[in-house]
């Protein structure tokens, strides 16, 4: 455990500078499943920025502009980046929309 | 695991590095794997709301080959696809690329993909009792799957 916190609380600490202070790396807690699988909690915030390092990184857009772009038609269903963030920001699932 | 904030019955599972989602290396090949799931607990039962299987030559996105994915609920009103489907980085005879294609499938489990790793893609186990531990685990699947 000690190990795998170590190795996330890196993680965390590259996620803070990105996120340029909005995300603050002592508000993370995480825990393990009794199957020992590692449970990063995040805070609303955390998660917020999450989304956008992850959607950043797949496709240069803010989560708020996919979404727009998405929605508009402007990006093609099937291209990798796209159908990775419908299902990682959850658009159209049980009416939940993005986060943005 | 993370739990996604706001929604408390709802779960991202992946591989997480240094704060952001990543493939898994495999034994015995070069090709990586990388695994999203987002699952709901519903009344007692886990639901898969999508999945993203993505076989990778290398840890970049945009090196994937295969893909296999899945949505519960259509993104959008007028959304035509399959919601489960596989996507092959290919071309076809005359070379026009394939890889944007939306190929139907059934709902595919994570054994199901491992099982495929190992039988064409060179990975390599690392018990011999592998076809076992699949079948035993993918029996969950079986009882549990309640849409394709």
């Amino acid at each position: 455990m000690d190990q795998v916190e170590r190795f996330l609380r890196r993680g965390a600490a590259s996620a803070d500078a990105d996120a340029r202070g909005r995300y603050r790396v002592w508000a993370m807690k995480i825990t393990e499943t009794a199957a020992g699988t590692p449970v990063i909690d995040l805070t609303r915030e955390e998660y917020d920025a999450h989304l956008e390092r992850e959607t950043q990184s797949a496709i240069g857009m803010t989560v708020a502009e996919f979404t727009r772009a998405y929605t508009a038609g402007e990006l093609e269903d099937g291209d990798v980046a796209v159908d990775y963030l419908i299902g990682l920001l959850r658009i159209g699932q049980n009416g939940h929309k993005a986060a943005a | 695991m993370t739990p996604i904030a706001g929604y408390p019955d709802a779960f991202e599972l992946t591989r997480v590095v240094d704060g952001a989602n990543a493939s898994l290396e495999l034994y015995g090949t070069a090709v990586r794997l990388f695994v999203h799931q987002v699952v709901v607990v519903d009344d007692g039962h886990c639901r898969t709301e999508s999945y993203s299987y993505r076989l990778q030559a290398d840890a970049s996105l945009r090196s994937w080959l295969i893909r296999w994915e899945y949505v519960r609920d259509p993104p959008e009103s007028d959304y035509a696809y399959p919601r489960a489907h596989v996507h092959v980085n290919g071309s076809f005879p005359d070379e026009a690329p394939i890889g944007r294609v939306h190929i139907a499938s059934r709902r595919v489990s994570l054994e199901l993909v491992v099982r495929n790793l190992i039988s064409d893609w060179g990975v390599k186990p690392r018990g011999d009792d592998w076809e076992a531990i699949l079948g035993e685990s993918v029996e969950g699947f079986e009882e549990c799957r309640r849409t394709d």
